[in-house]
């Protein structure tokens, strides 16, 4: 199973899985290249992090790359993450800038 | 305990590093945000090695020192002499997202979450040294 599943929408999902790490973030930043093309559709782009178990800066890059890619209006979400994935969310201080949920809500 | 312990210094030894010094992190450290910290820390430093260093190999320490009273991690490498601390880039964690600089979060990391950092290469090999105080969120289990 990849650690992470992309659907692209006007709600996009990312669903991250096990670890991001250096090993696997270049490849989660090759495939949301198809995502950052339709950018202009996408009004939320949301992290499912209730599987994510580690993540390392190398996924916050990634993170960081999508957000940017996509522009500055979308709406960024962080869902299910636990309080070690959060932590490092926070000690980047990227997670100012999601809107940090337990399960996604419009 | 992990002295001085030779690993190939390749990708697909990285989990194996991370096992091993998680393991003894446990040792000392019972808190999982501290725990997942110092994995995060050893592993932006051992990724730097690996892909930048040219070394073959890279020799991990993960252990008591007690005249610091601290957890010290010691990471050294046969490769090209580099001091990752000579130029610790700047990262604005109060920055808006769409102005951030994408590099330079690792070496932030662990420059942060470490309470002291030092380089030599006086033997010739590159020698990272980190040091974690155990009374800075983390439970002194195991001397």
């Amino acid at each position: 199973m990849a650690n992470y599943l992309i659907e692209i929408g006007e709600v996009s999902k990312i669903k991250l899985h096990g670890h991001i790490d250096a090993s696997i973030a270049p490849a989660l930043m090759e495939e949301m290249k198809p995502l950052i093309e339709q950018k202009d559709k996408v009004k939320k782009l949301v992290f499912y992090a209730d599987e994510l178990e580690y993540i390392a800066s190398a996924g916050i890059r990634a993170v960081v790359f999508a957000k940017q890619k996509i522009g500055g209006k979308v709406q960024c979400y962080l869902v299910g993450a636990s309080e070690t994935v959060l932590d490092v969310f926070k000690m980047t201080g990227i997670d100012k800038f999601f809107t940090v949920q337990d399960t996604f809500t419009e | 305990m992990l002295h001085n312990k030779e690993f190939p210094a390749r990708r697909e030894f990285l989990p194996q590093m991370l096992t091993e010094i998680t393991d003894e992190v446990k040792k000392y450290f019972t808190d999982d945000k501290w725990i997942n910290r110092l994995k995060v820390c050893s592993e932006e430093i051992l990724v730097n090695i690996i892909d930048y260093s040219s070394s073959k190999k890279v020799f991990v320490t993960c252990e008591f020192d007690e005249a610091e009273n601290a957890l010290r991690f010691e990471f050294a490498d046969e490769g090209k002499l580099y001091n990752p601390l000579e130029e610790v880039p700047k990262v604005d964690i109060e920055e808006d997202i769409d102005d951030r600089s994408i590099g330079g979060l690792g070496i932030f990391l662990y420059t942060t979450i470490m309470d002291k950092l030092e380089y030599n290469s006086d033997d010739g090999k590159n020698h990272l040294t980190a040091y974690k105080k155990l009374f800075d969120g983390g439970d002194f289990l195991e001397k």
